[in-house]
């Protein structure tokens, strides 16, 4: 449910960078999510593509959502690894004290515009 | 906008009429900016406002029924001879909770979320800036029932309790493992029901301390005042601490 809130959000910010560029319509937007950031991707592209063809139709901005996996090292044996699921134990050692050192990431990255050239 | 390319210019629509051509450059623009910024610097200007006034701000969060209003309730029964308190009540509809807590004699403040499912650290600013609580009193926030969303949000909490009803079954932390991730501690409430639910409450405990080990663990029937002594003993050395 609150992906709606964290759309919302993200076309506020794109909005803002669009305005402060001297255009109204970004062609594409790159968001970057980590797999543990307690936000779910597919319904955050799905949430934004509604509200981005029902609220601006004729913009055809591009939803580029990339998902960054989680990666964590243990605080008691120091490895490496991918937690098979979100707060599973150490593989090497099988504790839970670890720390998630990317996979939480909920950043807007980067925005598309297109600037026109005009031509007699 | 211009109806055939969809581009910025004004009157595009007669420059294509008028033969004129154009082609558009793509530009990127750089933002790397967190999406939650924002809610972030609020969050950090509550913790700040807070801090300088000496307040201990507390964000409850918990899903619907666990019993977070019977907790405030008892927890100002304890406390009110001893510091002052603000409630702040959050929840989608009505202001019955705000009204239970008004007639503790404590003020409470309702939000109403309408179709929202967590309250922002922007709803507690004006609230905290208004208010005219001495040093070393105790705000306690209650978020919107819902163990999903409010994780997301800080508020600039000093600290976050999630409440557990012993009723949702021990598994519920390797469920909604979020909200625990980000609490600093734990009521098991309603440990008064332990006889007539299955639910293994050593069970519970280890997989609230497996998704966050720091946890602070505190076993209460808030109804009956078990354990509660505890617990305001502890918030009453936090808020003596700050």
């Amino acid at each position: 449910m609150h992906e709606t809130a964290i759309a919302y959000e993200i076309m506020r910010q794109v909005w803002l960078t669009c305005r402060n560029a001297g255009t109204s319509r970004a062609t594409r937007i790159e968001i970057e999510i980590g797999k543990g950031s307690g936000i779910d991707g597919n319904l955050l592209r799905e949430t934004l593509r509604l509200a981005y063809s029902r609220l601006l139709p004729g913009h055809n901005t591009e939803i580029d959502l990339i998902e960054i996996p989680v990666q964590a090292h243990c605080q008691d044996c120091g490895a490496t690894f991918t937690p098979s699921t979100l707060f599973a134990s150490c593989p090497a050692c099988d504790n839970y004290r670890y720390e998630i050192d990317q996979g939480d990431e909920l950043r807007l990255r980067a925005i598309w515009i297109e600037q026109s050239d005009y031509t007699e | 906008m211009c109806n055939e390319c969809g581009c910025d210019t004004i009157s595009h629509a007669e420059m294509h009429r008028s033969g004129q051509s154009h082609h558009h450059t793509p530009e990127r623009i750089a933002i790397e900016r967190n999406v939650l910024e924002d809610n972030n610097r609020e969050a950090m200007y509550n913790r700040g406002f807070c801090s300088a006034s000496k307040w201990l701000l507390l964000n409850i969060v918990s899903s619907p029924g666990s019993g977070k209003t019977t907790v405030l309730e008892n927890t100002i029964a304890r406390l009110r001879d001893k510091t002052a308190m603000l409630v702040i009540e959050g929840d989608q509809q009505t202001d019955n909770d705000a009204q239970r807590i008004a007639r503790t004699g404590t003020e409470a403040i309702q939000i109403n979320t309408g179709n929202g499912c967590h309250l922002n650290a922007a709803m507690i600013r004006p609230l905290l800036e208004k208010s005219n609580l001495p040093t070393r009193s105790i705000i306690l926030i209650e978020n919107v029932g819902n163990l999903v969303c409010p994780a997301l949000f800080d508020l600039g909490e000093a600290e976050r309790i999630v409440v557990l009803s012993v009723t949702e079954g021990d598994d519920k932390p390797l469920k909604y493992p979020y909200i625990f991730a980000n609490a600093t501690a734990c009521l098991i409430n309603k440990t008064d029901l332990l006889p007539y639910v299955p639910c293994d409450i050593n069970a519970m405990k280890d997989n609230i301390l497996h998704i966050n080990p720091n946890l602070r663990i505190f076993e209460t029937s808030a109804l009956l005042g078990t354990g509660m002594e505890t617990w305001c003993d502890y918030l009453l050395s936090t808020l003596q601490n700050l």
